[in-house]
């Protein structure tokens, strides 16, 4: 018997959402664990999971934009704030790999090139593969003999595929910062090319994104299995290449959206969600660019 | 839509209609709902989590393996750390936050309440996979609640388990922070700023900054631990260029802000249980508000001192102790403005206030002890033994549990209705206060005397402090049982409660009928 | 007025608390080593000792102090006396007060620690080398920069059936050191600067000696140093044990360590690490010959292809027999037990069996790479730097021939030996 009504804070209706949510996010995980333990059910128990999950936040969602109208501006609010906190959350789980990266490099390659004792011969170099990273890369075989040559790796050159993926997510937040203005000052058809030049642009990143990991495998000798350089390199690159994914994702959405008229020029907090989620990603690119390839 | 608080005389409002049993229990979005939802789970985690402290307990009776051998003790010790700790605490104070928050702000519900739904329901399902690890082969995690590498890479599939159940708990936690910090920055009502918040709304609000930071960087931790398990990257492999030590660097960085987010909420509700029974407002709200910011600020930049022994510089090692004391000065600043509170208050002892002088008491002693852990030199002849094990349950249990007994007893009668029976609580207080400094004040001396900690078996020459401790431990488990009957009797019935409860308490909790109603504020009161 | 007489009465009380827990923890702390710290023999013991006092009298104050207070008000200022409250609620004065009071007690703490803690982690000048190795479950010592090599195993002597209490019928009552005994000892001069470079090859452990004030992890793939100075004079035996949990048999690695005069050191040394020719050596038990390892320098890490170890200094061209394998593999096979069980059954899930093992009843040459080089990322050490050619010819010969495997075959030292490198 909540009041819906814009005078007063929207509090919704008993919800099974969540519940069924935690169903899915259930299956998704114990489906994961076992997944990489082999079990042959498991699959199957993801997969179902993940589609639960896709379909129940859809519907989820749906419900949201369709009680939208009566939320009213404190709603709005909470919801902006919900956003840059979770955002915020997102920069902590970034933190600790560009924290595990920053203690390798400075402190951990260091103190293993001196344990002379344990690894002689081991240099302080970076990029790194770590005293054994060769061999690991080979695989861990008694006979050493079988590691392959070449499979010292080499580095991704950060002036070709990372600039250009610099540029393009840089312009990318500009299309989008662009598309934000038109959308305040309601021009329609602006509004939607530069929001759809966005995506594009994301698209279009994570293309060469796929591209430079192809040429790392199979050219550069650069893996997740390459000692310590590749591990922090595909994870790093690699979670960031996700939430780009589902930045793009999002943005998408909202200009599905938009084109169905569900934003006006003062109230449109999932484009601005979005747009927020999506300088995120772009700021910690650079992150990336800086740390990860040019240092 | 009357305000609910003109409805005094008695519990139901007219329109204070429920949803059926289904759809209020499992698609509530009622904050006092999923509050109690919150609250029954953290009480069967306790009761879980405590029972295999007592095989623990049962084990160490004696030297010599008694019932378990070591493979199931080290799965008992790490699985009662991460259900006392995940499970019983945490959760605990969410139900608290839930229940509490929006009735000291005057708020109608929280800010997004299907999401808390959801951050509640995720709970059960990831301590579902928790605890069925100990059903697959080899048993539960038993590297201890740090899941340190390499000892989780040699682990078997109960270690991915775990790491994707603390994922999930990673994902409700977060949640349940968002929706803390958005519910009090957004929704108070007019008239309340910042300053003029109750303690416990502050100091929940700091705990969920806190979450909100760390646990994302545990679930880092946790990550890259998997993808070494399972896809060959080398974080804490030094064959790799990794380091096992870096693993602990990222997971005391979220542990230690992790300890005050189960204290700080409980400095909150002594905050309030105290001037409550003094009858007398609390000493120094502003340099509260500010210690318990400056203990949240500090708890960043202490994360090292559970490593002195893992070898860093000694320059490390300086800061990590200098930064770690300094803690000291804020906490202390409440303590002692807990006890100026009281000072010349015109005090009674129902068995919130007891539980408030236990925990300002004992807690104060687990401090202490964690002062001297402080101190590096020292720390490297405590460091990993009971003096340790006596240290933290001091903080936890006589801190954060007790804290969170006497909320219960003090807030009981605003959530039922009925008083409970003051005899019985007092019995309890007493009984737990007692077996639980039976159970853990020998632990300190065992420690100095040199027994390690996670050790299923000792040398004789411990035995009888071991032996005190373990009949302590059954002592404090079979108390907590009337715990449970005097709640459900409460719920059950009682002397009827009035809206204040207590002798004239302050907050705009005391004024909505006990029970509180269903919906509660929905016109928002208005502070002066 | 009133005011005078409360302090006059808290001045009473909190002096008799005081008196109370003198008493009271004075005879804790000094009586009993149970109590309190190990006897310290070591001068930075010794200083950490001092150090733990201070702190822990300085807190016992601070206890006191704060709560006579508390108490003197819940007695003073109840409701039941017909207290009236004051209504007072912050004075800014004392809250600077017991700020900065707390920081100079903080202050006068934090001198005395930083001085224990420099010279704790100064190793310079140290006069004899020593690498300390932690196994799942044992130490390994090598002397460094000696003459000759001295390097051995030490593993828990405590007889099973002091442990197991289980079987009721079988189990023995716990011996006086109980957990605390091992079959090889380290040996280390008093009066000399010892160095301990400490690491580990599986996971982390931490050497812990509390009469030296000395614990440090020991990590894989990194090396550790810490040092100690036995006081002459405190010759004897010192005991401890492992401190942070690495695995199972975590509270089964205890650490011993005999301290003799520098002049029976160098006797020890002279004689290969064996006490016989060394005169005046009070024989405390348990003093045996370690058994010296065939390859010091072998260490391998997780994950680490371990380095072809040095062939065996034993002739392999000696004709083994199958039964004299069989025996000796029996001996050897105590390395493996703590995992794979006495019984050979192991743990499932953790430990696999040997007993009808696919591997140790199938191909020789997987069974033997195995042992040689275990398997990465699994508990599973590589054995060929800790164990001859013979002594895993044997073990593997007896693996495959008992806990109910017949595969009848014999491995010879010299199967094992083209394996290595
Ligand atoms: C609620 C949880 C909680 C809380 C609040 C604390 C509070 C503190 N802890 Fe504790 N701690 C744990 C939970 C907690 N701890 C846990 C779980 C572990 C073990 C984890 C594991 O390894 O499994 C641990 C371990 C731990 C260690 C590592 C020990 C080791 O493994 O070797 C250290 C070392 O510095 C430490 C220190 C402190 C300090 C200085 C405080 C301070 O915050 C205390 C401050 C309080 C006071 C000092 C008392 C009141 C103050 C006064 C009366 C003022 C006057 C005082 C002075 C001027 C001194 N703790
Ligand atoms: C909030 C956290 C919390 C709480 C409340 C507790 C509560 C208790 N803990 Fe725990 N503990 C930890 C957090 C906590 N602990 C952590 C973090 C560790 C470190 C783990 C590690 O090393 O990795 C630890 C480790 C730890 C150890 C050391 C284990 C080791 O090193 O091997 C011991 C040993 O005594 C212990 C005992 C107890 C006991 C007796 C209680 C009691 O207070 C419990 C009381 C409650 C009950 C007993 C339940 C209620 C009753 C029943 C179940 C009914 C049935 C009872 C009967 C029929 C008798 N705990
Ligand atoms: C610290 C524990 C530990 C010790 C000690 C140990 N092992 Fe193992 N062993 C393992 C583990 C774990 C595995 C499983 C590895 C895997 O996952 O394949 C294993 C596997 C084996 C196997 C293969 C069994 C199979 O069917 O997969 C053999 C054979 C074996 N060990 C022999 C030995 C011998 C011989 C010794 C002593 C010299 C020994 N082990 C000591 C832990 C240990
Ligand atoms: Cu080795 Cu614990
Ligand atoms: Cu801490």
């Amino acid at each position: 018997m909540s009041a819906h009504s814009k005078d007063h804070y929207f509090v919704p209706d008993a919800s099974a959402y969540p519940f069924l949510c935690s169903i899915a996010l259930f299956c998704i995980a114990m489906g994961g664990a076992s997944y990489l333990n082999g079990y042959t059910f498991a699959p199957t128990l993801m997969s179902a999971g993940f589609l639960g999950m896709a379909v129940l936040l859809f519907i989820w969602f749906r419900k949201v934009i369709i009680e939208s109208p009566d939320y009213n501006m404190d709603v709005d609010k909470s919801f902006r704030m919900g956003m840059s906190w979770f955002i915020f959350s997102e920069v902590m789980f970034f933190a600790a790999f560009f924290g595990a990266l920053y203690y390798i490099r400075t402190l951990a390659i260091p103190w293993l090139a001196d344990t002379e004792l344990l690894w002689p011969g081991f240099e302080a170099t970076w990029p790194s593969t770590g005293p054994l990273g060769a061999e690991l890369l080979a695989g861990v075989h008694p006979d050493a003999s079988s590691i392959a040559e070449g499979t010292k790796f080499a580095l991704v050159d950060p002036w070709h595929l990372p600039l250009y993926n610099t540029l393009l997510l840089l312009a990318s937040s500009v299309t989008l910062t662009i598309g934000h203005h038109t959308l305040r000052a309601s021009k329609r058809r602006q509004t939607v090319f530069w929001l759809a030049l966005t995506v594009v642009l994301g698209a279009f990143f994570l293309f060469l994104q796929v591209e430079e990991y192809i040429e790392a495998y199979t050219q550069l000798g650069l893996t997740l299995g390459t000692g310590v350089y590749g591990s922090t390199f595909f994870l790093l690159t690699g979670f960031h290449g996700f939430h780009v994914t589902l930045g793009a994702f999002i943005l998408l959405v909202v200009l599905i959206r938009y084109m169905k008229g569900h934003f006006t020029a003062e109230k449109h907090f999932a484009f601005e969600g979005g747009a927020w989620y999506w300088h995120f990603v772009d700021t910690v690119w650079v992150g990336l660019f800086i740390f990860v390839y040019i240092l | 839509m009357s305000h609910a608080a003109t409805a005094g005389d008695h519990g139901h409002d007219d329109h204070d209609h429920k949803p059926p049993f289904f759809q209020r229990w499992f698609m509530s979005t009622n904050h006092k709902d999923i509050g109690t939802l919150y609250l029954i789970f953290s009480l069967t985690m306790l009761f879980v989590g405590g029972a295999m402290a007592l095989v623990i307990r049962a084990e160490l009776f004696q030297p010599g393996l008694q019932f378990i051998d070591p493979h199931f003790f080290n799965q008992m010790t790490t699985m009662h750390a991460l259900i006392m700790v995940f499970g019983a605490v945490m959760p605990g104070f969410v139900g608290f936050a839930n229940w509490m928050v929006p009735l000291m702000i005057g708020a109608p519900d929280m800010a997004l309440p299907r999401m808390n739904n959801w951050s509640f329901w995720i709970l059960p399902f990831a301590f579902t996979i928790l605890l069925s690890s100990f059903f697959v082969p080899g048993g539960a995690p038993a590297s201890g609640w740090t899941l340190y590498a390499p000892l989780t890479i040699q682990g078997g599939m109960s270690v991915d388990m775990a790491i994707v159940a603390i994922h999930m708990m990673g994902i409700s936690s977060i949640m349940g922070a968002i929706n803390v910090i958005v519910t009090v920055l957004n929704m108070r009502a007019p008239g309340m700023t910042l300053m003029k918040m109750p303690m416990f709304v502050w100091t929940w609000l700091i705990t969920a900054f806190l979450l909100i930071a760390v646990m994302p960087v545990f679930a880092g931790a946790v990550t890259m631990l998997l993808t070494d398990r399972h896809f060959g990257t080398a974080f804490f492999n030094p064959a790799g260029g990794g380091d096992p030590v870096l693993y602990q660097h990222i997971f005391w960085f979220f542990g230690h802000p992790e300890v005050y987010i189960m204290i700080l909420p409980a400095f909150g509700i002594i905050s309030h249980i105290i001037p409550t029974f003094a009858r007398k407002p609390l000493f120094g709200y502003s340099s509260m508000v500010f210690a318990t910011a400056a203990i949240a600020f500090l708890s960043f930049i202490v994360w090292a001192h559970h490593m002195f022994t893992v070898g860093m510089p000694l320059q490390g090692e300086l800061f990590f102790m200098y930064a770690t004391m300094l803690i000291s000065v804020p906490t202390g600043v409440k303590v002692f403005n807990w006890v100026t509170t009281m000072w010349r208050g015109s005090m009674t002892f129902e068995t919130p206030m007891l539980y408030a002088i236990g925990v300002v008491f004992l807690f104060t002693l687990g401090g202490l002890s964690g002062l001297m852990l402080a101190i590096t030199p020292a720390d490297f002849q405590y460091h990993d033994t009971y003096f340790v094990v006596a240290h933290f349950h001091y903080v936890l249990f006589s801190g954060a549990v007790m804290a969170m007994m006497g909320g219960a007893f003090f807030w009981l009668p605003k959530w039922t209705g009925h008083m409970y029976n003051e005899t019985l609580g007092k019995i309890h207080f007493w009984l737990t206060a007692i077996f639980f400094n039976i159970t853990f004040f020998p632990q300190h001396f065992l420690g100095l005397a040199g027994m390690p900690r996670r050790y299923a078996d000792y040398p004789v020459q411990f035995t009888e402090f071991n032996q005190w401790s373990s009949f302590g431990a059954f002592g404090l488990g079979i108390s907590q049982l009337l715990f449970v009957y005097i709640i459900v009797a409460t719920v059950r019935g009682g002397k009827k409660a009035t809206a204040e409860v207590w002798d004239n308490p302050e907050g705009l909790e005391w004024t909505v009928p006990s029970p509180a109603p269903f919906h509660t504020f929905d016109e928002p009161p208005v502070i002066r | 007025m009133v005011l005078s007489q409360h302090i006059k009465s808290f001045a009473k009380i909190s002096a008799f608390g005081t008196f109370l827990m003198t008493t009271l923890f004075s005879g804790l702390a000094q009586a009993e080593y149970r109590l309190n710290f190990q006897d310290p023999v070591t001068e930075v013991a010794r200083d950490i000792f001092g150090l733990h006092m201070l702190i822990f009298w300085i807190c016992v104050a601070i206890f006191v102090a704060v709560f006579s207070v508390m108490f003197y008000s819940i007695f003073a200022h109840r409701k039941s006396k017909n207290y009236e409250p004051a209504q007072f609620s912050h004075s800014t004065t004392v809250e600077i007060v017991w700020t900065i009071v707390p920081f100079i007690i903080l202050v006068i703490m934090a001198i005395p620690a930083t001085k224990v803690l420099i010279k704790m982690e100064d190793t310079t000048k140290s006069e004899l080398t020593i690498k300390i190795t932690g196994y799942q479950w044992k130490w390994g010592y090598d002397y460094l920069g000696l003459d000759q090599d001295i390097s051995f195993y030490a593993t828990l002597a405590t007889p099973r059936n002091q442990i197991d209490q289980f079987d009721k019928e079988n189990a023995e009552p716990q011996g006086e050191n109980y957990l605390l005994e091992t079959d090889n000892v380290l040996v280390v001069p008093s009066g000399r600067k010892i160095r301990a470079l400490i690491t580990a090859n599986d996971v982390i452990h931490a050497w812990w000696i509390p009469a030296f004030g000395t614990k440090k992890d020991a990590i894989p793939g990194y090396i550790n140093e810490l040092w100690f100075n036995v006081d002459v004079g405190k010759e004897g035996i010192y005991r401890g044990q492992c401190a942070e949990l690495c695995g199972k048999d975590h509270a089964f690695m205890p650490i011993v360590v005999q301290v003799v005069t520098g002049a029976e050191f160098d006797g020890w040394v002279a004689a290969g690490g064996s006490f016989d020719g060394v005169e005046s050596i009070a024989q405390e038990p348990p003093l045996e010959t370690p058994e010296v390892k065939v390859d010091a320098a072998t260490s391998s890490v997780i994950d680490a292809i371990v380095p072809a170890a040095q062939a065996s200094d034993q002739p392999s061209s000696k004709t083994w027999t199958k039964e004299e394998l069989m025996t000796k593999g029996e001996s050897v096979g105590a390395n493996c037990l703590a995992c794979h069980g006495s019984d050979g059954k192991g743990i499932p899930g953790v430990f696999p069996a040997i007993a009808g093992s696919a591997i140790a009843t199938g191909p020789i040459d997987d069974h033997i790479k195995i042992v040689m080089f275990g398997k990465p990322g699994t508990a599973m050490a590589a054995f060929a730097g800790q164990l001859n050619d013979e002594q895993i010819a044997a073990v593997v010969t007896y693996q495959r021939n008992s806990f109910g495997n017949e595969t009848g075959d014999v491995v010879l030292p010299a199967d094992v030996k083209a394996k290595r490198n």
